[in-house]
């Protein structure tokens, strides 16, 4: 069921990310041959992304450095 | 900007889509599923387990997307009309003479219907300087049924009517005078006497020190004044330090005790620069003096009561004076004003007239830009069947047309505003002498804003209902011919109508110009019973008091050094009869009972020996005033013919004596002169005259002197200045010029003028722009009949046929306009009645010129076009199809 979730996530996900302008779409055709819809980042959204990317690195070394602090174990 | 696939859809395309995203994955899932080894008929009940809830995701998506869509729709909008503007200012350019013409003729139209609507606003609409205007009445003196300008009330109506009636809070009297300024810079300045309570009838205050009271009036103290603000800020520099200080005034010290706020103006006398406190109880204590009508009144209403409560009041108390005072009050009521209609009262039939001239002009301009911008569209019919058949849309080449419209309304306004600027500029100019001193007038931006209005509402009609038009036919049309579109009936009456109204509107401008300039013309060839040609006048101040023996002296000496000047031919003292100033007198006759009835209203002046001769009035019996008359000598009078046959019908009137009031003395009538017309107007009648000698009735404060010369020689002027100042050096010359100058810049003739310029500047734009119709309809009419004249020339049509066919619209049009117009005229002539003077309103010369002039202009504009159509190759034409 989580798997479930994700995907209809995915999709509201894309629609609202297209609404900020982040991505855009256009329809095409796939490998199979059917029409499906293809995003693709536009300016902005690569920006965003650089953006949040490095925003994420550095909390995952900030909570990585934490847990080495407390000598406590990751796990993967 | 927006992504050309994705860009701007419709609500269900946008369902369609997310619905065909969603299926494409749950289809590429299921296969997938499939190809995994899942049973066929679990793989897409899987697969939409996968995805979830699938509805309320779709519904998420559609919002989203919906949202996004606005925006782009916004996009799009702003972008397809940056694009419409574009290419309207392309297909603009693409034209630049219709442009040209358009943009003109609404400048034109919208300047001078702002400039004129400016004007007449600041005189009809204007705030008046006086608290709570709707209370604040004139009392007017009526005579014989008929207002006269320079009509006023005797200082005995003042008591009687502040004792008498209940409806007012007070009565303010006013009297006009004029003063110099004795000190530094010798200067005239107007300056009105009030009563001390005018400043609580007019609810006006002073800005900077006291208004003078009952003590200021009674003249026990010193003089005193208020200076208003433009005497302040000229002589005074906008001191405020002024107050207490002294301004000698016709050699007295007078004591500034305030200074009036800027825009104040003193009613019916707005060029007074100061004002004093009136006492008028020596005035009433002299009975004869008291009943001298000299005073302007205004009240202030009593709260709740209204104008006509106060008007039946003040009738009341006048029919009991005219039956206790029989003598000071026959035949002389009062009305009661609105302080407004008492200040706009002649100028306001005249400015109307203006005002409907101008929205005519305006109706023209919107009339002409919404036939030009008509054939424009019947001319594009190709352009746009093409645009249509690659796939234009209908609201798509109407908005083109409309961004068309609106850049032309933005230019077209931008000009206008220009143009309006320009108008009031020379308005200023030439109104001068026109308007009420102290008008002022401004761009009004409520008028402008109207204006506007006016001009963005036909830019928009006029280029949406051709595009309507066009667009709906469309189709068909490109099959059927090539795009050299044959006129619409109904396109082509409609345009034809157009033009027909402009003329109309034309012939009724121009009908009220010439008009104009027929009472005009009238009027400066009225017999005013004088000579104005070769003639110099100017008045003399005293700057102090001067005994009558001194006078003598010097008016002696300077009338015979003004006359030994070369190309003079007399020199006369006394007053000029255009100022429309006069002195009235009831005369009694000696020998006749005076106990019933009014005695006989005569206007009183004095006059020198050479007066007659130099103004050109003839003496018709008796003899004119002669150097014996002097003091100590009998004294003598000289009337005018009307007053004698009036008062001698038959014969007797020269020996016989009168008196100006029960203490003056007898005089003994010498001699009778000819009429003379006050004032320079039709309005101003002549009055039976009474002229007494200047050395047996000497003039106070001054004189005026009139000297008559073989021609105008330019320097005479100076001339005359140096020999008074070799006299007496320190006396003021005050308003010099010739007769004729004096005659041309009298209100009367000034106002007409002034009224003429404007309502022929009028009916030009209106005649200009009517012609740009006309030619416009022959242009076009002859560009898409080229191929018609081609067929009928090559068939052996003569060119004079071929000629009258282009010129029959024409024709049509000045008839039909002259058919409407000269009936409109004719009704508007006649409300404008009462500013003609000796011309009917359905004057035949008038109308007559009117139009044939008109039917040379619409034949000059259509016979370029029309010479175009005779010149057509039959060949060329018939090849390009």
């Amino acid at each position: 069921m989580r798997q479930a979730q994700r995907i209809s996530a995915l999709y509201q996900g894309l629609h609202r990310l297209e609404r900020k302008r982040l991505i855009r779409s256009k329809w095409s055709t796939s490998e199979t041959k059917r029409r499906v819809r293809i995003y693709s980042l536009t300016p902005d959204g690569r920006a965003r992304l650089a953006a949040e990317t490095d925003g994420w690195k550095r909390y995952a070394a900030a909570v990585a450095r934490v847990l080495a602090l407390k000598g406590g174990r990751v796990d993967a | 900007m927006h992504d050309p696939i994705m860009g701007s859809r419709s609500r269900q395309r946008i369902a369609t889509d997310n619905r065909a995203e969603l299926d494409a994955w749950i289809d590429e899932c299921t296969a997938n599923l499939i190809a995994q080894g899942v049973h066929p008929d679990d793989a897409r009940s899987r697969a939409l387990d996968e995805f979830g809830d699938v509805s309320r995701a779709e519904r998420y998506a559609n919002s989203q997307d919906a949202a996004a869509n606005r925006r782009v729709r916004v996009l799009i909008w702003v972008e397809e009309l940056a694009s419409d503007l574009r290419i309207a200012a392309r297909t603009l350019a693409r034209t630049p003479s219709v442009t040209a013409v358009v943009l003109l003729t609404f400048a034109l139209g919208l300047g001078a219907t702002t400039a004129v609507f400016s004007v007449v606003h600041a005189m009809l609409l204007r705030r008046l300087p006086y608290g709570n205007e709707e209370t604040l009445v004139q009392l007017q003196p009526v005579e014989g049924g008929g207002v006269r300008p320079y009509a006023r009330h005797s200082a005995l109506a003042l008591v009687a009517l502040r004792e008498r009636t209940a409806s007012f809070s007070g009565i303010v009297a006013v009297e006009n005078g004029n003063y110099i300024i004795t000190e530094g810079d010798p200067e005239q300045v107007a300056g009105a006497s009030i009563t001390a309570n005018g400043f609580d009838v007019l609810r006006s205050r002073v800005t900077i020190g006291r208004p003078f009271g009952m003590k200021d009036e009674s003249g026990a103290g010193s003089e005193v004044v208020v200076l208003l603000d433009d005497l302040w800020r000229r002589r005074f520099h906008a001191d405020s330090s002024v107050v207490g200080r002294t301004i000698e005034l016709d050699g007295r010290r007078h004591e500034v005790i305030g200074v009036m706020p800027p825009g104040f103006r003193v009613p019916t006398y707005e060029q007074a620069e100061f004002l004093a406190p009136r006492d008028l109880s020596g005035i009433l204590a002299n009975p004869n003096n008291a009943q001298v009508r000299f005073l302007r009144l205004f009240a202030r209403l009593r709260p709740g009561v209204s104008m006509q409560t106060a008007q039946a009041d003040v009738e009341r108390v006048m029919r009991a004076l005219q039956s206790e005072l029989p003598r000071s009050f026959s035949g002389i009521d009062t009305r009661v004003v609105p302080i407004r209609a008492a200040l706009s009262g002649e100028a306001r039939p005249r400015l109307l007239v203006l005002m409907g001239a101008a929205a005519f002009v305006l109706l023209i301009a919107c009339a002409n830009v919404a036939g030009i911008l008509l054939s424009r569209a019947i001319a594009r019919r190709h352009e746009l069947s093409v645009r249509v058949a690659l796939g234009a849309g209908r609201y798509r080449l109407v908005r083109q047309f409309l961004a068309e419209g609106s850049v032309l309304a933005a230019l077209g306004t931008a000009l206008g505003l220009v143009f309006a600027q320009l108008g009031i500029g020379a308005l200023r100019r030439i109104a001068m002498t026109a308007l009420p001193v102290g008008t002022t007038f401004a761009l009004e931006p409520r008028v402008l804003m109207f204006a506007i209005a006016a001009a963005i509402t036909t830019g928009f009609v006029a280029s949406l209902v051709p595009a309507l038009g066009a667009t709906r036919t469309l189709g068909s049309d490109l099959r059927r011919d090539s795009g050299r579109a044959s006129l619409s009936r109904a396109n082509r009456r409609l345009r034809l109508g157009l033009v027909a109204g402009q003329v109309a509107v034309s012939v009724v401008l121009l009908v009220g110009a010439g008009l104009f300039l027929r009472t005009l013309q009238r009027l400066s060839v009225i017999n005013l019973g004088y000579d104005t040609e070769h003639a110099l006048t100017f008045r003399i101040q005293y700057t102090r008091p001067r005994t009558d023996a001194e006078q003598d002296v010097f008016w002696a000496s300077l009338y015979e050094q003004l006359r030994a000047l070369p190309g003079v031919v007399s020199v006369g003292g006394g007053s000029v009869p255009l100022s429309g100033q006069a002195t009235s007198a009831g005369l009694e006759i000696e020998g006749r009972p005076v106990a019933s009835g009014r005695l006989p209203d005569v206007r009183y002046s004095t006059a020198s020996d050479d007066y007659f001769a130099a103004l050109g009035i003839p003496v018709l019996r008796g003899r004119a005033f002669a150097e014996t008359d002097r003091v100590g000598a009998p004294p003598v009078a000289i009337v005018s013919t009307d007053l004698a046959k009036q008062l001698w019908p038959n014969s007797g009137v020269i020996g016989a004596r009168v008196r100006m009031g029960p203490t003056q003395p007898w005089v003994t009538i010498v001699g009778v002169v000819g009429n003379v017309r006050m004032g320079s107007g039709s309005t101003e009648a002549p009055l039976p005259s009474i002229y007494t000698s200047q050395r047996q009735d000497h003039w106070r404060g001054g004189g005026t002197v009139v000297v008559r010369a073989v021609e105008d020689p330019p320097t005479l002027g100076a001339t005359v200045r140096q020999v008074i100042k070799g006299v007496d050096p320190t006396l003021p010359v005050i308003g010099m010029r010739t007769l004729e100058e004096f005659r041309r810049n009298t209100p009367a003739i000034a106002e007409r003028r002034l009224q003429l310029q404007l309502m022929l500047a009028f009916a030009l734009v209106a005649l200009v722009v009517s012609a740009v119709g006309v030619y416009g309809v022959g242009a076009y009419a002859t560009e898409a009949r080229s191929r018609e004249f081609g067929i009928r020339l090559a068939l052996g049509a003569s060119s004079g046929s071929v000629l009258w066919l282009a010129l029959r619209d024409g024709a049509h049009i000045a008839a039909l306009g002259a058919l409407a117009g000269v009936p409109l005229a004719w009704l508007l002539a006649s409300r404008m009645r009462d500013q003609l003077y000796a011309v009917t309103p359905f004057d035949p010369l008038t109308v007559g010129a009117v139009l044939s002039g008109l039917f040379l202009v619409v034949l000059a504009a259509s016979l370029v076009p029309a010479r175009r159509a005779t010149l057509i190759d039959p060949a060329k034409t018939m090849r390009t199809d």
